[in-house]
């Protein structure tokens, strides 16, 4: 009988043991949010990879003849209801989670415009419309993503007259704690 | 009361190694053993795999390419090999591979293939076509796509996990 019982207390102990170690660690969501969110030009804090990106993308923003916007700007600009489009230049997934309220999207290559695809570069345009005096704002990522300076130079090339650029792009957004639509 | 000793202590031996085998199995993510067993014999870019350690990607290529961060994790760009490492910041793993190298192949697919060949590869290896795109295909938590410049040949091919998987 002792045996028996036992037996059935090992049985049981090993159950505990399958369902606490097979079970999932805790969500993103449960764990305490950092100041930020881990993602962007140098999560690490890099002073090396900020200033690489930052070369880059001052050579990209001189060569691509568009403006820039601030997060904080585009934020205002946006509570200002003014008439523009925001473009967002990521994944079609990452949009799908969250982006910037009334953005719209067409996803570009990371890589420049020599990757950008016939298809990408006919979506993207197409969301732009016909009146080539509407501001027209294009984000990525962050700093170090350059989907928003190809996004701003097809704009450009296209005829629109006042194209900006949002360095920050999402992950500033979310960082400054402004609204996101899903 | 020997044999019913015997017999319990049977009981008790043999559901410890079924417990013992049910939790090695149970607790091995399906997903990951999909990747290991299906998707990785199928991944020819220079012996780069889904789920590969860093260090052994390096080991693998030689010399670091590139780094630039993603909003899912870091990649290194190797130009010369026309291939394209992303890795997962939380388990420093590859999480995607892109490659434009003809000479590299995923399921079979090469960059510069017609594209009607490669979709008709893709469906053969039960991916599903997603409905954001005829580029982008599917199976469970893998996602392949393929980048055409003129929307006649598979010019470049990406193959990655979801970023929410890893």
């Amino acid at each position: 009988m002792k045996k028996r019982t036992l037996a059935l207390l090992v049985v049981l102990a090993l159950s505990m043991l399958i369902f606490v170690g097979c079970s999932q660690p805790k969500s993103e969501g449960d764990a305490t949010k950092p100041s930020v969110s881990g993602v962007g030009t140098a999560p690490d804090g890099s002073e090396v990879a900020i200033e690489k990106a930052t070369m880059k993308f001052v050579k990209d923003f001189e060569a691509g003849g568009y403006q820039l916007v601030s997060t904080e700007d585009l934020n205002k600009w946006i509570g200002e209801k003014k008439d523009m489009i925001i473009v967002d230049t990521m994944p079609a997934d990452f949009f799908a989670k969250n982006h910037i309220p009334g953005a719209v999207n067409a996803e570009l290559p990371k890589t420049g415009m020599a990757d950008a695809t016939d298809e990408q570069k006919a979506a993207f345009v197409k969301l732009l419309g016909t009146d080539k005096e509407k501001t027209i704002v294009v984000y990525c990522g962050f700093v170090g993503c350059a989907r928003s300076d190809v996004g701003a130079v097809l704009a450009l090339e296209a005829g629109f007259k006042n194209v900006y650029r949002d360095p920050g792009g999402f992950i500033a957004w979310q960082e400054a704690g402004y609204a996101i639509e899903k | 009361m020997l044999l019913r000793n015997r017999a319990s202590r049977s009981i008790s031996y043999t559901a410890f190694l079924i417990l013992m085998l049910l939790t090695i199995s149970g607790c091995t993510k399906s997903s990951d053993s999909f990747i290991e067993k299906q998707v990785n014999p199928q991944i020819e870019v220079f012996g780069v795999k889904l789920m590969m350690d860093e260090a052994k990607v390096n080991e693998l290529l030689g010399s670091k390419g590139e780094k630039a961060m993603c909003v899912y994790g870091y990649e290194y760009d190797y130009t010369d090999d026309g291939i394209n490492i992303g890795y997962s910041s939380k388990s420093n793993q590859v999480r995607r591979i892109t490659s434009k190298n003809p000479e590299t192949s995923i399921y079979g697919i090469k960059p510069g293939m017609e594209l009607a060949k490669a979709y008709k590869t893709l469906s053969a290896n039960g991916f599903k076509e997603s409905n954001e795109s005829k580029y982008v295909y599917s199976k469970e938590n893998i996602i392949f796509s393929i980048i055409s410049m003129k929307s006649t040949n598979a010019d470049g091919l990406t193959i990655e996990i979801k970023p929410d998987e890893k």
